[in-house]
């Protein structure tokens, strides 16, 4: 059924609901009249007052009962048919005019009443009806009323009584009786007539208004639904305990925009994601899904957590004209090691809960959303998970969550938070949600709230290493050597090794060729090596000197001293450190690759 | 290390097999300024066996592609590692990979 149909549909729904409580509303009316009347009636008869001849009284009682057994009739069977209404306003029709004729006490009020209310209906043709019906029984009741009191005396009379000495002559009662009733008649009609119309008018209005906030509704359930039915459940855990995850949606009414999801990338990596659309709706949650898609396909084909993210964007950027973004942060994590590199492409910075309660914030900078440039770089940092240090991952939601005051959560309410709880990622969770609800106390949240905690609680000891040599004799092979026999121990990809052997080459050519004037000294190398990840320290005596210090080289003249050394280690390196410390010049290098 | 050296007419391919770094460049600049001092037409280095290159490595074929000057040095057969720090330095095009 195409939307205009289905307007119609509805809109012939209201108006026979509204028809069978205008008969009801007809039938109260009917009846209240009638009661009236009755009493009027009753009055009169017993003398308390003088209002008419014997056989008004009569003919009006008769006509109360029927508008009276009508009315009840109508009440209770008034469902029954379209054309009840008819049959009860006709009733009323001659029942309003068998009063006007016995009595002209305020007697045009009622005439009027069945053009007024037939307005409810919202029906132009009814009210046409109607207000026709009335005017012939009014032609007729005047018509009557000229007739008998040219035969009947009394009835003269009782026009005298009433004040009224118009009908001697039909003239009279046409000028001041038939004209203007039928001129406030036709007046009244052309009202009634335009309240009819603008009234339906309203009716299919409002029909229109529901259906699109029903098919809005239906869009954003169904965003809802396909939401739902892609996001890995909210609690996971190990039979080992080497994994705990846990997390938590709480959407927004208008919102399907935030993203979560945890898997593992390959045997020993865990992928953990928590993402966050900038539009709203099934769009949105269109776009959402295919980010998702290409980066867990990504993922799970062995990229590297940067050339994921560059492709996600490369296949969103291409066709968005509504330049919707998405904010994503992912991690992979050696489960081994709990030694991990992340990227961050506009989304908010994670807490980690140290075993020892210290709160980690994984800052970085900025690197921009993904799904709009099409120059899009972005960087990959080293994070590490130790035993029972625990991960929060969250959106904007959460920190934006606002209270009645119009203060938002923020940022250090979250890591008072996450500091004070104490328990696992459950508990930590539930103990965010509460906080963060309580905070808001009631008030309406625009954006989704979304939660993902991971523990990781990796068994292995690293491979540590250490040797001391003196700048003189050093055999910068001797080393590499050493290296590649604890890099093939741990598995590491030949290409990986390669790499890390040439920023080895680097960094000891320099020290060995700078640090000491006189050519003599120690240098201590340090190695910590795991599954997935190298971190080696180089430390000497010598002058103080930072080599990540070192400008970059203009790559104009290759020929030139310097500057490419260095420049390659950081190519080479997930992260380089230099620190001058107790006399000793410490540089550090770690990389972090995915495991085959 | 091993290096190697065949001509074809006016036409050279040395290759290098073993580390090019900090201690192994200097052998390896002497021997390519063996062969360039041939007066030869084009130098093609076969990096197959390369385990992998550092600056220094990097710096001995630079200089003989500007003694070479208009003629062409091309690398061939680097792994992944080798073709890496090449491109991180900008010198995909200057020595004739993609």
């Amino acid at each position: 059924m195409n939307k205009k149909e289905e307007i119609n549909r509805q809109t012939e729904e209201l108006f026979t609901e509204n028809e069978w409580q205008s008969n009801r509303l007809l039938c109260i009316i009917m009846f209240g009249y009638a009661l009236f009347l009755f009493i009027f009636m009753l009055s009169s008869y017993m003398g308390l007052i003088s209002l008419t001849p014997g056989m008004m009284i009569n003919a009006c009682l008769i006509d109360a009962i029927i508008i009276m057994i009508s009315s009840v009739y109508g009440f209770f069977f008034g469902n029954k048919g379209i054309h009840i209404k008819y049959l009860l306003m006709l009733v009323l029709i001659i029942g309003v005019n068998v009063t006007h004729f016995c009595l002209t006490v305020f007697s045009m009020f009622f005439l009027m009443g069945p053009i007024v209310i037939s307005t409810k209906y919202y029906n132009r043709k009814f009210t046409l009806i109607t207000a026709a019906a009335n005017w012939v029984f009014l032609i007729a009741g005047c018509t009557a009323n000229i007739i008998l009191e040219k035969n009947f005396a009394a009835m003269r009379l009782f026009h005298r009584y009433q004040g009224i000495e118009i009908w001697g002559f039909p003239k009279d009662a046409i000028m001041y009786r038939l004209i203007p009733e039928t001129v406030v008649m036709l007046i009244l009609l052309i009202i009634c007539l335009n309240i009819s119309e603008s009234g339906r008018r309203l009716v299919r209005r409002q029909a229109e208004i529901g259906y699109n906030a029903l098919e809005m509704k239906n869009e954003i359930d169904t965003a809802v639904e396909i939401q739902e039915s892609v996001i890995p459940e909210k609690k996971f855990i190990t039979s080992g305990n080497e994994i705990q995850i846990t997390a938590a949606m709480k959407p927004a009414r208008e919102a399907a925009g935030d993203f979560y999801d945890y898997f593992m990338a390959d045997e020993n990596t865990l992928a953990i994601i928590t993402a966050d659309v900038s539009d709203k709706g099934l769009s949105a949650a269109m776009f959402m899904m295919s980010a998702i898609n290409t980066l867990r396909f990504a993922i799970k084909t062995g990229k590297d957590i940067g050339q994921a993210f560059s492709e996600v964007n490369r296949v969103l950027a291409e066709d968005n004209p509504g330049c919707i973004f998405v904010t994503v942060w992912a991690g992979l994590i050696d489960i081994r090691t709990g030694v991990g590199k992340y990227a961050n492409a506009g989304h908010t910075f994670p807490i980690i809960k140290h075993s020892d309660g210290e709160i980690e914030v994984l800052t970085n900078n900025p690197d921009t959303f993904i799904g709009v440039f099409d120059d899009f770089e972005i960087n990959t940092h080293v994070f590490k998970l130790r035993k029972d240090d625990i991960i929060v991952l969250y959106t904007d939601g959460v920190t934006d969550s606002m209270n009645p005051a119009g203060e938002t959560f923020g940022d250090r309410r979250l890591r008072e938070v996450i500091k004070t709880t104490e328990g696992g990622t459950d508990e930590l969770c539930d103990s965010i949600i509460r906080k963060t609800e309580e905070f808001s106390d009631n008030e309406h949240q625009f954006d989704d709230k979304t939660l993902l905690l991971a523990r990781v609680n990796s068994d292995c000891k690293p491979d540590k290493y250490e040797w001391v040599y003196n700048v003189s004799d050093i055999d910068i092979e001797h080393v590499i050597d050493n290296t590649d026999l604890i890099l093939n121990a741990v598995s590491c990809p030949d290409n990986v090794r390669r790499l890390i052997d040439t920023a080895i080459d680097e960094i000891l050519g320099n020290i060995t060729e700078y640090a000491y004037e006189n050519g003599q000294g120690a240098i201590a190398v340090k190695i910590e090596a795991g599954h997935n990840y190298i971190e080696m320290s180089f430390r000497d005596k010598g002058l103080p000197f930072n080599p990540l210090k070192t400008a970059e080289p203009l790559f104009e003249d290759l020929l030139q001293i310097g500057g490419y050394g260095i420049y390659l280690v950081k190519t080479i390196a997930d992260e380089t450190n230099y620190i001058y410390e107790n006399g000793e010049n410490i540089l550090t290098f770690i990389k972090v690759w995915r495991s085959q | 290390m091993a290096i190697n050296v065949k001509k074809d007419g006016n036409n050279a391919t040395v290759s290098y097999s073993g580390r090019l770094d900090t201690t192994t460049s200097g052998d390896f600049q002497k021997a390519l300024n063996q062969v360039i001092s041939e007066s030869i037409d084009s130098l093609t280095v076969d990096l197959r066996d390369t385990d992998f290159i550092s600056s220094k490595g990097i710096r001995v074929l630079v200089a003989a592609k500007k003694e070479m000057g208009e003629k062409n040095v091309t690398i061939i057969n680097a792994n992944p590692a080798v073709t890496e720090i090449i491109r991180n330095l900008g010198l995909l095009r200057l020595f004739g990979m993609n």
